[in-house]
């Protein structure tokens, strides 16, 4: 048995028509597919042309060329009120407005299923009151969104969303704006939510470590405006996603999954131990110009052992041994060695 | 917290605590004693006796209190009502559309364009003259000037969405509405400068504002158009709430924008279109009951802001008008005068309040 996706891209180009016959073409032509339950991450240099895309998905934008279907049916010719009962957004746009209480934004999600004049039924409470719980928002029900931090406004108007009650959720860069906690406490809670409810949930994200942790696959929106479609693993094994992101001075670690900063290595050094002590000395020595050889012959050793009293530093540098007992007195030696 | 839930739920979907009918009951009364005390107080002393025994049953020895009380005193004081709902509701809406807490029909020259509506009507009447001739023309001659004060007061507004689709910084949108608002008032003046001396004292003081010009058959056709317009503005409420958290939101939630907005735009015009034709540009009355209403009722529903600007809107119309009387005196203030002076208050607490423009 063949599965329609709930989500089908054939060849969209989107972009800006800017004034008479001008088209601004940004990013496209794309195609794609998503499905039930999938978690899809849209990453993306700045100015690829994310936010663009994710609009048009949703219909907010007219499409350039290709088409959009959700569900087998065309986005382009759906009513504004129809479209709403298949997906919901999460925009970065303030919501910040007119005395407006947590509990009545997400209330507002239930717009599309209410009569005309917004009265909720048993059913809409039930729904409203399962997105609150699933966002963990109960505590902040009573306050104004004016007065809810950053990270607490993006759970609130996902629980708008998920109180819409769509197959398909939208978020455009929620993360952005967010202490790392609430990065992560977000991006965990939508994986949790595409695992449990079944739904898709597409999001554009500059959190490339978190969504190769996450995402169930990965579109990577290149500068040229070509989009590659993968999961996540694949993407960094086969170079995709480190070309996506190529600028002078970063390099993206295969091995580690994160990006490098630090690339003129001039002396090389090799380091023993293991444990998370070996793993910052690692980082101090990548910082400070050292590249880490595997060569247990090299001219500078380093070993790092744990100890019931703390950690200690050991040194050999032909045949001179020195110790310490901090990465900063250990770096300080490293610097004097080329002196002595 | 489930029980927690609930309560908000209770809270939102419209019904109301106890101390929102305490509010509500305090107001449906106050509304009462002042528009009885705004029928008894004037220039004329009538004893309160008399007032009630013509009020109920339209009797009194002195015929002179009877044509006082019947075509004059009763006919401003619903025209009072009539003027506070209005005004406050189309506030409240632009408020909303615009996502501007400094939005009112005066600020942003919707009064203006109705002025503007009215005055080419009777250019193009080719008698340069002044509103008062027109409105006596009867029943014919106000349907006229209702239709062009909304148009031109919806020409205003259709400019200003326009622009502030394109711009979407408030403070940029305030400045522009004033600028358009300026605008039309200089073609206003242009023809101002042509008319004869008396017609421009007539003008000036239709632009303090009068609730007492509306005799008793343009009233019939004032309260029919404004009860149109609330009753398009209730019934658009809904609308309304989903535009509260902007134009995307909106649509991603079903809403098809065009339409609402032109729906909220028509009613708009109607209500402060047809105000401002018959009692002149009356301000800060738009601008200041929704925030009023907003801190009292403590919501954002606008089920809710839309009656309670009407109860809020009339109480404090009412009051304006038993103060320009100054009773006891033989003169009588601009209304204009007395609602700036309470309303100007507001619009500077709405500034300072850190909450209410933040909050917006």
């Amino acid at each position: 048995m063949e599965k329609y996706p709930l989500l089908k891209v054939t060849n969209l180009s989107v972009g800006y028509k800017g004034g008479s016959a001008q088209e601004k073409c940004v990013a496209g032509p794309v195609t794609v597919e998503m499905n039930q339950g999938q978690l899809i991450c849209l990453l993306g240099p700045n100015g690829a042309g994310k936010s663009t895309f994710l609009r048009t998905v949703a219909g907010l934008q007219h499409a350039l060329k290709g088409m959009v279907e959700l569900d087998g049916e065309n986005v382009a010719r759906l009513r504004p009120s129809q479209t709403a009962k298949k997906l919901s957004l999460v925009l970065t746009d303030s919501v910040k407005s007119g005395n407006l209480d947590v509990y009545s934004l997400v209330s507002l999600g239930r717009y599309p299923y209410s009569g005309w004049l917004g009265r909720l039924t048993a059913e809409d409470k039930e729904i409203i009151q399962w997105a609150i719980e699933s966002t963990h928002i109960e505590q902040f029900l009573n306050r104004k969104v004016g007065q809810l931090s950053d990270g607490e406004c993006q759970k609130v108007m996902l629980a708008r969303a998920l109180a819409q009650n769509t197959p398909l959720i939208i978020l455009d860069e929620p993360t952005a704006h967010l202490d790392l906690p609430s990065r992560i406490e977000l991006m965990r809670l939508l994986h949790q939510l595409a695992k449990k409810t079944n739904k898709a949930i597409l999001i554009s994200t500059h959190e490339l470590d978190l969504a190769l942790q996450v995402a169930d696959k990965i579109w990577l929106l290149k500068r040229d405006g070509s989009l590659e479609s993968g999961t996540p693993e694949d993407l960094v094994l086969n170079g995709i996603f480190e070309s996506a992101f190529d600028k002078a001075g970063i390099l993206f670690d295969k091995t580690t999954g994160t990006f490098n900063i630090h690339q003129n290595e001039e002396k090389s050094i090799y380091l023993a131990g293991s444990g998370a002590a070996a793993f910052w000395t690692k980082r101090a020595l990548q910082r400070h110009g050292f590249s880490i050889s595997d060569n247990p012959d090299a001219n500078l050793l380093a070993e790092v052992i744990e100890t019931e009293e703390g950690n200690k530093w050991i040194l050999k540098k032909d045949n001179s041994i020195s110790e310490c007992i901090s990465i900063d007195d250990f770096l300080a030696l490293l610097k004097k060695e080329p002196n002595k | 917290m489930k029980d927690k839930i609930q309560l908000y739920d209770e809270y939102v979907n419209g019904a109301i605590g106890p101390v929102k009918k305490f509010i509500i009951g305090f107001l449906i009364l106050f509304i009462l004693v002042f528009f009885m005390l705004d029928i008894a107080l004037g220039s004329v002393a009538i004893p309160f006796k008399e007032i009630v025994k013509i009020f109920f049953s339209s009797g009194s020895d002195n015929e002179a209190w009877i044509y006082i009380v019947e075509k004059i005193r009763i006919p401003k004081a619903i025209t009072a009502v009539l003027v506070g709902c209005g005004l406050s509701v189309s506030g409240l809406q632009m408020q909303t559309l615009f996502r501007n807490p400094l939005a009112g029909p005066s600020v942003l020259g919707i009064t203006a364009g109705a002025s503007l509506g009215v005055a080419l009507i009777m250019l193009s009447a080719g008698s340069i003259t002044s509103l008062y001739t027109i409105q006596a023309l009867g029943i014919s001659g106000s349907w006229l000037i209702i239709l062009a004060s909304s148009a031109g007061a919806a020409l205003i507004m259709m400019i200003i969405v326009a622009i502030s689709s394109a711009l979407r910084d408030n403070i940029i949108m305030l400045i522009v509405g004033v600028m358009i608002a300026n605008i039309t008032l200089s073609i206003i003046s242009i023809w101002q400068y042509f008319s004869a001396p008396e017609q421009i004292k007539e003008y000036l003081l239709w632009t303090f504002g009068s609730l007492g010009g509306v005799t008793e058959h343009h009233l019939q056709v004032l309260a029919i158009v404004i009860v149109i317009g609330l009753f398009i503005s209730f019934a658009s409420s809904k609308l309304l709430d989903a535009l509260l958290l902007g134009e995307n939101y909106a649509r991603s939630m079903g809403l098809t924008v065009n339409r609402a907005r032109i729906l909220i735009i028509c009613s708009t015009s109607i209500l402060a279109g047809s105000i401002t034709a018959f009692c002149g540009p009356i301000g800060f009355i738009g601008i200041a009951v929704p925030h009023l209403a907003r801190s009292l009722f403590n919501t954002s529903n606008h089920r809710i802001l839309i009656p309670g600007c009407c109860l809020i809107g009339t109480a404090l119309m009412l009051v304006c008008d038993i103060v320009s009387q100054m009773p006891g005196s033989q003169t009588a203030l601009p209304i204009n005068i007395i609602t700036a002076l309470i309303g100007s208050p507001v619009v500077i607490w709405v500034i300072v309040s850190r909450n209410n423009l933040r909050g917006f």
